[in-house]
C-alpha cells in the first residue's frame, strides 16, 4: 500500500464512521468541544496505527479504546475530576424520552464514574458483548457486569421503568 | 418503548456542528508518525538500511557501523513466505541454509523467498505490509530478537529489537512500514517526517591518517570542494564518538551538500536547499545542531 493509497484508506473510513465516533467520544465526556478533542487524539494515533488497524479490521475497535482511555486520563487530572454520586434521585419515567428527559438522562450518564459510563456506553449504547467490553475496556468480564449492574442503577431514576426493570 | 439502547441514543443526540476539518487531523497524524520515528531512545536500536545490495548500519550499537558487500545466496534454498499473520515457523522445518556474513538473521533471495539463518526463528510474518513485495518479520534466537520490513529497493531492521522507543513488533511496523516503499534522500518531500540524509561516497572521505598527520575531511575528487568543515563535532554516542566523526559543508558542480561522517569510512549527505527548505537550516553550524538533535533523538538520525 503507498503513502497515498494509505491515506485514501484512512479518509475513507475516516470520513464514514467520524460522526458516529463524535457521538461516541461525546457520551463518553459530554461536551461536544472536548468530544472532538478527543476524537481527534484519537484519529491521529490511528493514522500512525493504520495499516496494522485496518489489516485487523479492528478500526471502531481501536479508535474507541483510545478515546475511553483518554476520556478516564483527563477525568483523572485535578481540574476535570468530577465527583459521582452513589444515589440519582428516583422519579417515575413513564412518559417517552423527552427533550428534557434525555438532558436528565445524559446528565446522569455523566455523573456515572468514568470507567463505569464507559461500560454503559459500550454495552447498552453500543451492544457490545461483555466479552468485548471486558476487552476494550481492559478489565474482567465480572468487573464489566458490575459496572454495568451499578451504572445502570444509577440512571434508573431517568431510563423508563419498564426497561430497567 | 424505546429500549435503553435507544433512550441513550436519544438522549447523546448528534453533534451540534460539522466536524472539525480531517486535514488538520491528517496534518497531525504525519507529524505523528515522523516524531514516532524519531522517538527511540540513543544507542537502544540498531537499525540498518540496506539499499541495492549494500548495508548500512546507522547505529554504532550492533559493531555494524561501516557498510559491507551484500552476502551472496547463489546457494541458499528460500522459504516462502506465508499468507499474513502467521503462525511462528519453526526453523528446523527449514532447510539447511547457509550461513552469511553480518547480523541479520534472514535475508530475501532473489526470487523473494525468505532466508533464515540456522537457529533463528521466525515468529511473526506479514505478507504485503506496504503493499506488493513487501514483508514484515519477526526473528528471535533464544534472548535474541530482530525485526525486518522487506521492500523492493530497501530492507529497514532493527537488529536489537526490543528497542525502547518500540515496546512491539506490531508498533514498529506501524511506524516504519510505510516507509519501505518509499524513495530515500532528502529531495522527495516526504511530508511524514523522513529521514533527509542518503549515504554518499562520492564527496569527501577521511584524510589517511597514514599519508598526513592533517585531520578532517577531505574531497575524494577533483570535481568536489569542501566549502567548510568541522572535525569531531559532537553529533552523540548514537552516531559515534566524537574523536570518530566529521561534518562538512561540500560542493559537487552546481549542487552542495552538508556531510556527517563516521570513521572509517559512513558517509551521510543532505542537500542544502532541502535542509533549508525543510529545515531552515542555512549553515554547517545550524546543521550540526540539527543532526546533533537528530541522533540525541536516537533512531536513524539523518537515515
Amino acid at each position: 500500500m503507498s503513502r497515498s493509497a494509505r491515506e485514501t484508506s484512512y479518509v475513507d473510513y475516516v470520513t464514514a464512521r467520524r460522526e458516529h465516533l463524535r457521538r461516541v467520544a461525546y457520551a463518553l465526556c459530554g461536551d461536544w468541544h472536548r468530544a472532538d478533542d478527543l476524537l481527534q487524539t484519537a484519529l491521529v494515533k490511528l493514522y500512525v496505527a493504520w495499516p496494522r488497524v485496518r489489516r485487523t479490521g479492528s478500526e471502531d475497535a481501536y479508535v474507541r479504546r483510545i478515546l475511553v482511555r483518554a476520556s478516564i486520563d483527563e477525568s483523572r487530572r485535578p481540574w476535570r475530576r468530577e465527583r459521582p454520586t452513589d444515589t440519582l434521585p428516583d422519579r417515575p419515567a413513564a412518559e417517552p424520552t423527552s427533550p428534557e428527559d434525555r438532558s436528565e438522562l445524559f446528565a446522569a450518564l455523566q455523573a456515572l464514574p468514568p470507567q463505569q459510563r464507559a461500560t454503559v456506553v459500550l454495552r447498552h449504547w453500543l451492544g457490545l458483548s461483555v466479552a468485548d467490553t471486558a476487552a476494550e475496556l481492559g478489565i474482567s468480564e465480572g468487573t464489566v457486569k458490575s459496572h454495568t449492574s451499578r451504572g445502570l442503577a444509577a440512571l434508573r431514576g431517568t431510563l423508563e421503568p419498564s426497561e430497567t426493570g | 418503548m424505546p429500549d435503553i439502547a435507544e433512550q441513550l441514543d436519544a438522549a447523546i443526540g448528534i453533534a451540534p456542528g460539522p466536524a472539525p476539518a480531517l486535514d488538520r487531523t491528517i496534518a497531525e497524524g504525519r507529524r505523528a508518525l515522523g516524531r514516532r520515528r524519531l522517538s527511540v531512545a540513543i544507542g537502544a536500536v540498531a537499525t540498518a538500511v540496506v539499499i541495492g545490495g549494500t548495508a548500512w548500519a546507522v547505529s554504532p550499537g550492533d559493531g555494524g557501523s561501516s557498510r559491507s558487500d551484500a552476502p551472496g545466496f547463489g546457494s541458499a534454498t528460500s522459504a516462502a513466505p506465508t499468507p499474513a499473520p502467521t503462525s511462528p515457523t519453526p526453523n528446523d522445518l527449514l532447510p539447511e541454509l547457509p550461513d552469511w556474513p553480518g547480523q541479520d538473521a534472514v535475508m530475501l533471495d532473489e526470487a523473494g523467498g525468505l532466508l533464515v539463518k540456522p537457529g533463528w526463528t521466525v515468529t511473526e510474518q506479514i505478507d504485503e505490509i506496504n503493499g506488493p513485495g513487501t514483508l514484515a518479520v519477526e526473528v528471535v534466537r533464544g534472548e535474541r530478537r530482530q525485526w525486518f520490513l522487506f521492500g523492493k529497493a530497501m530492507t529497514i531492521s532493527s537488529l536489537h529489537a526490543p528497542s525502547e522507543g518500540y515496546a512491539t513488533f506490531d508498533e514498529w511496523v506501524d511506524v516504519n512500514g510505510p516507509l519501505i516503499e518509499g524513495k530515500r534522500g532528502g529531495g522527495q518531500g516526504d511530508n511524514a517526517g523522513g529521514w533527509p540524509g542518503e549515504p554518499r561516497d562520492d564527496l569527501v572521505r577521511f584524510i589517511p591518517r597514514f599519508i598526513s598527520s592533517a585531520r578532517g575531511l577531505e574531497p575524494v575528487s577533483s570535481d568536489v570542494t569542501v566549502v567548510d568543515q568541522v572535525f569531531n563535532p559532537d553529533l552523540g554516542e548514537s552516531f559515534a564518538p566524537s574523536s570518530r566523526t566529521g561534518a562538512a559543508e561540500v560542493r559537487k558542480g552546481d549542487q552542495s551538500w552538508y556531510v556527517v561522517a563516521r570513521r572509517p569510512a559512513d558517509f551521510i549527505a543532505v542537500a542544502t536547499d532541502v535542509a533549508e527548505r525543510r529545515y531552515g537550516i542555512t549553515d554547517l553550524a545550524g546543521f550540526i545542531a540539527f543532526a546533533q538533535e537528530r541522533y540525541a533523538e536516537g533512531g536513524g538520525g539523518l537515515l
